[in-house]
């Protein structure tokens, strides 16, 4: 007969606190504890819903800081996991976290570089114990030899859609925000070692770095947090500034389809008031579609006047520490994307939008904060990035009350802001019919 | 002088480097050099004995202008340690083994200055070699125990 006793709740209640630190009910939110240490490192964690512990370091050492040699050094960076560490060989890593159960995964974008492991709480020190590691890469000249065909896999893989982001980004801010998340083919193999430890021992500082947890105790993770070694003492390397600068950038492929990304300029995430203006504008004249329908808004809006042509169109709006872009992107056949760009243009620039459209911009960025917030693994990537960028973490109560605050005429600010703004054009695929950035009026 | 030799091959692209101090630059130096130490082979032998050398000469390879880890028997770890050589010693290799190959066909050494001596030779490959060994070891030891 199976045993009675561990189906009482109460009893269920303390067996289950023995896996995990602190749980919490699914969908809600956590409160979130954060602490700086002496070297300025950022600590930051929250509640899991169930027993399964999540802990990333986060390390400004995104794309933005490669200079043009160097290009596609962060790309190398998220390889890690299969290549080996100063302390312990890639097999080790990759083995004794499959061993637990768990997972390890490196991701990153323009800012940041993070690693996050996932374990169930019982094995938490052996996922920290490789997580540690790996802030301290080895770059092993034959491994990075070797792992040229994992990448060129990973680049056939990237989507035009993204090809076209990565395009309008360089199309805006030409050097430094302007560099692709991936790796250039051009540079395959042609990183040394040497190189690519002198960006680690640039980037990889304590001073803006953070190790964020989900279903850890705070004190569990200071104590980690206080014995990583990190390679760079001192602050950091000083990310460029990124000026915004408009314009094309264009590649040509075979094919009947193009991939249009158009953009002005955005808001830093440092402008805070800004920087949800510009995220709510995103929601109101691009809000999520209902299932396989049109997008709404100002922009669905646009691509259905454009034509009975099949465009698909999602908003764009993306908020970096001191620079942000907002716009669209489209996609299509090549013969209907030059009016489809017309439109959705024309409603970029027109520079209005309706209070109806303000409010319901709002309820859609509040949903999908907190729906955000209320996953394991959504809180652990949004607490990292903020805790890395802003040095503290906000409360999901904290961030619904602050998009509250924010007003009509704000959004308006900022939808005005963007339709004066000097236009970027990121395009891929068949380019015959897709504008300049120059005939955009 | 090995030490150049590595340093001149993994420092091929050296980034630009601007927006950077002095102690920035020294710092990431030093810790490139600590990873790279581990790599810098080992000249001569490990204790110096009449015996070793007299049993070096007797050999015969050094005659050749053969170094001692030109010889190892290429199992899969010589392989591997062979694959993982920076560039240059890799070249330096295949030249003293078809420099020997070409010698022992005309039945010929090198004049006795050319010789190895027991003092100069390098154990080019050790430090590699042990790394591979250890992967390896790791590797069988996991699946022993898992």
């Amino acid at each position: 007969m199976a045993v009675n006793a561990s189906k009482t709740s109460l009893l269920r209640a303390i067996s289950k606190r023995g896996y995990a630190v602190c749980p919490r009910l699914v969908g809600d939110t956590s409160p979130i504890s954060v602490n700086v240490l002496d070297n300025n490192l950022v600590v930051a964690t929250a509640c899991a819903t169930v027993p399964v512990s999540r802990v990333s370091i986060v390390l400004r050492a995104g794309s933005r800081n490669e200079s043009y040699d160097t290009l596609g050094t962060s790309h190398l960076l998220r390889l890690a996991g299969s290549l080996s560490t100063e302390r312990s060989s890639a097999f080790a890593i990759a083995r004794h976290i499959q061993q637990i159960g768990g997972t390890l995964t490196a991701w990153g974008d323009r800012e940041f570089v993070g690693y996050t492991v996932e374990t169930t709480s019982d094995n938490v020190e052996t996922g920290l114990s490789f997580l540690q590691d790996l802030v301290q890469p080895a770059f092993k000249p034959w491994e990075l030899k070797d792992n040229i065909k994992t990448l060129k896999n990973q680049l056939d893989a990237v989507t035009t859609e993204q090809r076209a982001i990565e395009l309008v980004h360089k199309a805006a801010f030409r050097s430094g925000l302007g560099n692709s998340i991936y790796i250039p083919r051009f540079q395959l193999g042609q990183l040394s070692s040497e190189s690519l430890l002198h960006y680690v021992a640039n980037n990889f500082s304590a001073g803006s770095a953070a190790v964020v947890g989900v279903g850890i105790e705070n004190n569990t993770l200071t104590g980690f947090a206080q014995n990583l070694n990190f390679p760079s003492g001192g602050s950091g390397g000083k990310s460029a500034s990124s000026n915004y600068y408009g314009g094309d950038a264009r590649k040509d492929t075979a094919g009947h389809r193009a991939v249009v990304a158009v953009a002005g300029e955005g808001a830093a995430a440092s402008n805070q008031k800004e920087a949800l203006a510009f995220a709510i504008l995103k929601q109101a004249v691009a809000g999520k579609p209902t299932k396989r329908g049109n997008l709404s808004g100002l922009f669905g809006e646009a691509a259905n006047c454009a034509g009975d042509a099949p465009v698909s169109v999602k908003g764009l709006n993306a908020s970096y520490s001191d620079a942000g872009i907002f716009g669209f992107v489209a996609s299509g056949d090549s013969k209907d994307i030059g009016k489809a760009v017309d439109f959705l243009v024309r409603a970029l620039k027109s520079g209005s939008i309706a209070e109806k459209d303000v409010q319901r911009g709002k309820a859609a960025l509040k949903a999908s904060i907190i729906s955000k917030y209320s996953s394991d693994s959504g809180l652990i990537k949004e607490i990292g990035r903020q805790a890395a960028l802003t040095r503290t973490v906000l409360e999901a109560d904290t961030l619904v009350a602050a998009i509250d605050g924010i007003s009509v005429q704000q959004v308006q600010a900022a939808a005005k802001k963007v339709a004066g703004s000097k236009l970027s054009v990121g395009a891929i695929g068949n380019l015959s019919n897709v504008p300049y950035a120059s005939d955009l009026k | 002088m090995l030490k150049l030799v590595l340093w001149s091959h993994w420092s091929a692209v050296i980034p630009k480097r601007e927006r950077e101090s002095k102690a920035e630059r020294l710092s990431s130096k030093l810790q490139f050099n600590l990873i790279m130490a581990s790599y810098i082979a080992r000249k001569g032998p490990l204790v110096f004995s009449n015996l070793g050398k007299w049993a070096y000469n007797l050999s015969g390879f050094n005659q050749y202008g053969l170094h001692r880890d030109d010889c190892l028997y290429e199992n899969e770890d010589v392989t591997e340690a062979v694959r993982r050589l920076p560039r240059k010693l890799y070249d330096e290799r295949n030249y003293r083994i078809m420099r020997a190959l070409h010698l022992s066909m005309t039945k010929t050494i090198l004049p006795k200055e050319q010789w190895t001596k027991y003092e100069d030779d390098v154990k080019y490959l050790e430090p590699y070699l042990k790394e591979v060994v250890a992967e390896r070891e790791e590797r069988e030891d996991w699946n022993k125990n898992h």
